[in-house]
């Protein structure tokens, strides 16, 4: 992470020609729901988590207030201190999700992050899947033509409800991602992976190392979790997470390199980039790293294919390019 | 490791009618059928072959009774095929219709039934479905609810056997069958109550013979040898063939070590009962129990040598060649034994257990050989070897003995396949086990760091020593009161520790006198005991090592190895009466903890000074008043220094200090814990904390080190002891832990890699270090630290990297 305001005005020369730090405008956006509690005990949580992750929104991943919404699920924690909740004081209910995602949508640009993420009780009950709210419950499929206005945005949609698991079908857009709590309609206990989804962002989930967190890393930090409090009480595990982000509608258990899911978010972040340019050598060593990044995850494919040594002669070669690279880059950056 | 199947054998050679005809004495029955049990019970097997052929006439009232009866004796006479045609043309004549509308009858099919199950396991579903069948005529019928609890517990199922005896006896709590059945049950679930029940059984029938021999073999139990031969006596002399009697007799002759008499009730025993194949597995098995696993191998072997067809001595063969380390070989018996009774779960579990160990790797270094997972071994190795060669040389100074290696050493990362490996069911609940050349353990990794292995290790290759050295035949008190006593020479904070519940329970006189101390290990009075009695014999081995020296531990382990007696060896090296020697040791104990014992208030049920000072002390701690909480606490601890557990006062006094910021002052709390009770891990994690606050570095690592032998699997342990090495330029040191965390899986894998790489190029090993750097790269490639330590090793190599030289197409340095 960097401190972008301080580098706003940085400037570097290289012998590659000019780079300009920059700091753009956010594109980044968190719309949290929360769904209603039923009891106290849960009113407190969903509200506990939803409150959790707006702070880390602000205060640790840098968006901008104005682009963080929380519609609180119950009146019993909606009035107070205001400043991370709904506006208008109003509670979730269809009506209420729906114009507030509407404005979500306009306060939004194509190409901008678009996290939704609803925190609550789920039912699955003769074929209709629901997230319960004040009122009449929302459905999948309402939720699902609310999203439509996010066309063009970088959506990824988390329902951390228990029964969650068929949302994953009515909610698949190829480049979207949905992330569930359970894997069906009937893992209908009080999930836990909520929770640990939140705290994924203040612990340390970042696996690659790259300074950011991507959804991807998240999910499975978040997924470990789970499972770790299941075996830690020798309970039986009794939620199962999924990932769906190529669209076919099936989420993923385990997403990644060898399953269907988890490409699109292994890339989506919602911490800003490590670094930003806007000059065309500081684009050029930005390109240059990616490439570089994507040779060696071409390679780690490739490996059982290849000599154990040509393998490891190989990835030196690429991330010794990489670090110097990396080197230009900072260089580049903190001059 | 007690099973029922002993009982079970004689139970079923047991007539409803027998017993009380046969206390009738001369009389000689009328009706064959009472006469053949009375014979039967008098040794007169012939006679009463007859009395039952004649019962046995088409049309005889209970005709199928009858015949079952005759074939247990062609059995026993050694007449198998004979024997099993009798039963099946029983059973056939019951599927004719034969009795079918009798209880009586249908019980006689289930057991011909159950007969036939030694031989042809699926015969037992046959009894099983008769015996409910019988209970279906006459739900009341306490025969057939007894034939079918007896059916239940021989297959292990005492769940629902135990509630079968209960109903009996509920009707009628004299029924000294269901007293038998009750009691038989209590023992397999290690109840100290099955002797009473036995006993309270031949009160109300004292020629109840299968009773008299269980009642023998838990004398056996105890060692009780006089009480055993009084029993048998009784029995033999009504039946001078009895073969039941007579196994327990040649039991008893083995375990005395008296091996001509053992040979002579062997031979007593086929020569009269050649067809009694239970002999051997019986034999084998209290031989096993017993830990003489050797000669249950041999026993076992003859058994199955005799007996082709007996699954038990089979079973109990490999079982103890998988014990003595044999696997191989113990797998083949066992998986013959399986194909004879696929019900044996015993087998079951074992054969599971050696198949999930395919997944073992067996790790060899100096004379030892680790059996683990992959993880584990990785993980206790590099502390393993070192002590286990530590502990080696120890006992080979101290008892001027070297026992055959390499020593294996197991270990088992669930509880249950521990448990399973030990007594071949799951529920054990115990840390180690010492087959002899077979160290067997729960892995730290299953024990949430409660518990120090290292000194499980040191106790258990304490046994080893012992039961070399004598051939096995050590008695329990005094190998476990010896490993206890090695394991405090070896650390103080090792080993089991005085507390108020061993005191108090001593003070009551729950706890057996020296010389009958093996009594509380094989059937404990109260929950606890076994704990108890563990220190107790160590307080024992105190005694003689402190008035005798070593020489009479070595004596003594020399003399149980030359097949003596504990009395005989109390005599011969202490010079004393086991009287004496009780009397003797009973004050050494008294006067040792007089003044804890006071203290506690347990002389007089009094008040507890300590307790006193301890909880107004804790109080005016949480009350926030330091000064008087100190001073309250200090004399809690002055008084009871002996007491270290969880918040006792040196737990609450250096919680005071550390909160005043007297740092020394905690520390010296902390080590008194830890010198007292190394089993507790907060207070050393406390202690390393301080020791670096204090710029101790040396000696935080070195409580670190202490705490990896409570939980060696704890990553963040091994992280803070590598700091500190690193940090005291300790590089290889810290490259252990390092990789150790590696070898536990980390969730950031990409930085313990390059923590690893880091290490080593601390350590000087460049090469190494790339190399690991790469792993940690090929996990997390845009790691900007582990890239540039990347480039500042293959500096140090001499290789020359730059943007100028083609960063994206460097020239092939490999």
């Amino acid at each position: 992470m960097t401190a972008r305001t301080t580098r706003l005005l940085a400037v570097a020369v290289l012998a590659a020609g000019l780079i300009v730090p920059v700091h753009a405008q956010d594109h980044r956006h968190l719309v949290v729901i929360g769904g209603i509690g039923g009891e106290p005990h849960y009113d407190e949580l969903f509200h506990r988590w939803a409150t959790t992750l707006v702070r880390v929104a602000v205060e640790s991943l840098g968006i901008e207030p104005a682009n963080v919404h929380y519609l609180p699920g119950s009146r019993q924690v909606a009035p107070g201190d205001g400043k991370s909740r709904s506006a208008t004081g109003e509670v979730a209910s269809v009506t209420s999700i729906g114009a507030l995602l509407d404005r979500a949508a306009r306060a939004s640009s194509p190409g901008d992050m678009v996290l939704v993420v609803l925190i609550g009780h789920g039912t699955a009950r003769a074929g209709r899947i629901l997230f319960n709210v004040e009122g009449p419950d929302l459905s999948a499929g309402t939720l699902a033509e609310m999203l439509a206005s996010f066309d063009g945005r970088r959506l990824a949609v988390v329902n951390a409800a228990s029964s969650s698991g068929p949302f994953v079908d009515a909610l698949s857009v190829p480049g979207r991602v949905v992330i569930t709590a359970t894997a069906g309609g009937n893992e209908n206990l009080a999930p836990v992976f909520g929770g640990h989804f939140v705290t994924a962002f203040t612990e340390a989930a970042d696996s690659d190392k790259d300074g950011r967190l991507s959804l991807r890393e998240v999910f499975d930090h978040a997924n470990r979790r789970v499972a770790e409090s299941f075996e830690g009480g020798q309970r039986i595990r009794t939620e199962h997470a999924l990932l769906d982000d190529n669209g076919d509608g099936a989420g993923s258990r385990s997403p990644g390199a060898d399953a269907a899911d988890g490409a699109v978010a292994a890339r989506w972040f919602l911490s800003s980039p490590r670094y930003a340019f806007d000059s065309e050598a500081g684009r050029g060593l930005l390109a240059r790293d990616q490439r570089l990044v994507d040779r060696i995850a071409q390679l780690k494919r490739r490996k059982g294919q290849m000599p154990s040594p040509d393998y490891l002669a190989e990835l030196e070669r690429l991330l010794v390019a990489l670090a110097l690279n990396r080197r230009a880059l900072r260089a580049a950056a903190d001059p | 490791m007690r099973t029922p199947r002993l009982a079970r054998v004689l139970v079923l050679s047991l007539l409803p009618a027998c017993h009380a005809t046969a206390s009738t004495g001369a009389d000689v029955p009328n009706d064959p059928l009472v006469r053949a049990a009375a014979l039967l019970a008098a040794g007169q097997r012939e006679q009463a072959l007859e009395s039952y052929r004649t019962a046995a006439e088409p049309g005889a009232e209970r005709r199928l009774e009858a015949m079952v009866g005759a074939a247990r004796i062609l059995r026993l006479a050694g007449q198998g095929p004979v024997a099993r045609a009798t039963l099946e043309e029983a059973l056939a004549l019951y599927r004719d219709g034969i009795g079918v509308d009798r209880v009586g009858e249908t019980v006689a099919a289930g057991r011909a039934a159950a007969l036939l199950g030694a031989s042809d396991p699926s015969r037992f579903i046959e009894a099983l479905d008769l015996f409910e069948a019988a209970i279906r005529l006459d739900p009341q019928h306490a025969a057939a609810k007894l034939a079918l609890a007896d059916l239940l517990l021989s297959r292990y199922n005492n769940r629902e056997a135990l509630p079968l005896y209960r109903e009996v006896l509920k009707t009628d709590a004299e029924n000294p069958q269901a007293l038998f059945g009750l009691a038989r049950s209590q023992y397999f679930d290690h109840s100290r109550a099955a002797l009473d029940t036995v006993r309270r059984a031949l009160e109300l029938a004292p020629d109840l013979a299968p009773a008299r021999v269980f009642l023998a073999r838990l004398l056996l139990d105890s060692g009780d040898f006089d009480g055993v031969g009084r029993e048998l006596d009784k029995v033999l002399e009504t039946d001078p063939v009895h073969p039941g009697a007579l196994t327990i007799r040649a039991a008893a002759a083995l375990l005395q070590f008296d091996q001509a008499a053992f040979e002579a009730s062997v031979e007593a025993v086929t020569s009269t009962s050649p067809g009694y194949s239970e002999m051997y597995a019986d034999l084998a098995e209290i031989a096993a129990e017993n830990r003489l696993y050797q000669d249950a191998i041999d026993i076992a072997r003859r058994g199955a040598r005799q007996h082709p067809d007996d699954s038990r001595a089979r079973a109990l063969l490999g079982v103890n060649l998988f014990r003595l380390g044999r696997v191989r070989e113990g797998r083949r018996h066992l998986e013959a034994a399986f194909r004879g009774d696929p019900y044996d779960v015993w087998v079951k579990n074992t054969l599971d257990l050696i198949n999930g160990m395919r997944e073992f790797v067996v790790v060899r270094q100096g004379r030892f050989e680790l059996v683990a997972r992959e993880r584990d071994a990785a993980v206790l190795g590099t502390k393993l070897f070192p002590l286990a060669e530590r502990a080696f040389e120890f006992f080979q100074q101290r008892y001027g003995y070297t026992p055959p290696t390499p020593v294996r050493i197991e270990f088992y990362d669930r509880r249950d396949d521990f448990s399973v490996r030990t007594v071949g069911l799951v529920g054990l609940d115990l840390l180690g086990v010492s087959f002899g050349p077979v160290v067997s353990l729960v892995s730290p990794a299953e024990l949430s760091g409660q518990v120090n292995w290292g000194s499980v290790l040191w106790h258990e290759l304490a046994h080893t020593f012992h039961l070399s050295m004598t051939r096995s035949r050590v008695p329990r008190w005094f190998t476990e009161g010896l490993a206890v006593v090695e394991e405090h020479l070896a650390n103080p904070g090792w080993g089991n520790d005085v507390d108020e519940k061993f005191l108090a329970a001593w003070k009551q006189g729950k706890l057996p006198p020296a010389s009958r101390l093996d009594e509380a290990f094989t059937r404990p009075s109260y929950r606890g005991q076994v704990v108890h009695a563990y220190f107790l014999s160590s307080l024992l081995i105190n005694y003689i090592e402190q008035h005798h020296g070593i020489g009479a531990i070595r004596a003594m382990l020399s003399g149980y190895g030359e097949g003596k007696n504990t009395e005989t060896l109390f005599a011969e090296v202490l010079g004393t009466g086991a009287s004496d020697l009780d009397d003797a040791f009973a004050t050494y104990v008294g006067g040792r903890y007089a003044h804890v014992i006071d203290e506690l208030g347990l002389a007089d049920g009094g008040g507890s000074a300590y307790r006193a000072s301890l909880e107004a002390g804790r109080k005016a701690l949480d009350q926030g008043d330091p000064d008087t909480a100190h001073a309250l606490l200090a004399d809690a601890r002055h008084r009871v220094p002996e007491l270290a557990g969880p918040e006792s006062p040196y737990h609450l006094l250096a919680r005071l200090h550390a909160g005043r910021g007297e740092t020394d002052l905690a520390i010296r709390e902390l080590e008194s814990i830890v010198a007292i009770d190394a089993d507790q891990l907060a207070p050393l994690s406390e202690l390393a904390r301080l020791y670096r606050e204090a710029g101790r570095p040396a000696a935080a690592a070195g409580a670190l080190e202490r705490a990896l032998f409570i939980n060696p699997f704890d990553a963040t342990i091994r992280e803070r002891l590598a700091e500190i090495q690193e940090n005291n330029g300790d590089f290889e040191a810290a490259v252990d832990q390092r990789r150790a965390v590696i070898d536990l899986g980390p969730e950031d894998s990409a930085g313990a890699y390059y923590r690893l790489a880091l290490s080593l190029d601390g350590a000087g090993d460049a090469e190494a270090a790339r190399g690991e750097v790469l792993r940690a790269l090929e996990a997390a490639p845009m790691y900007d630290d582990a890239l540039e330590l990347l480039l500042r090793i293959r500096a140090a190599l001499g290789y020359e990297d730059s943007l100028d030289s083609g960063a994206l197409d460097p020239p092939d340095h490999s």
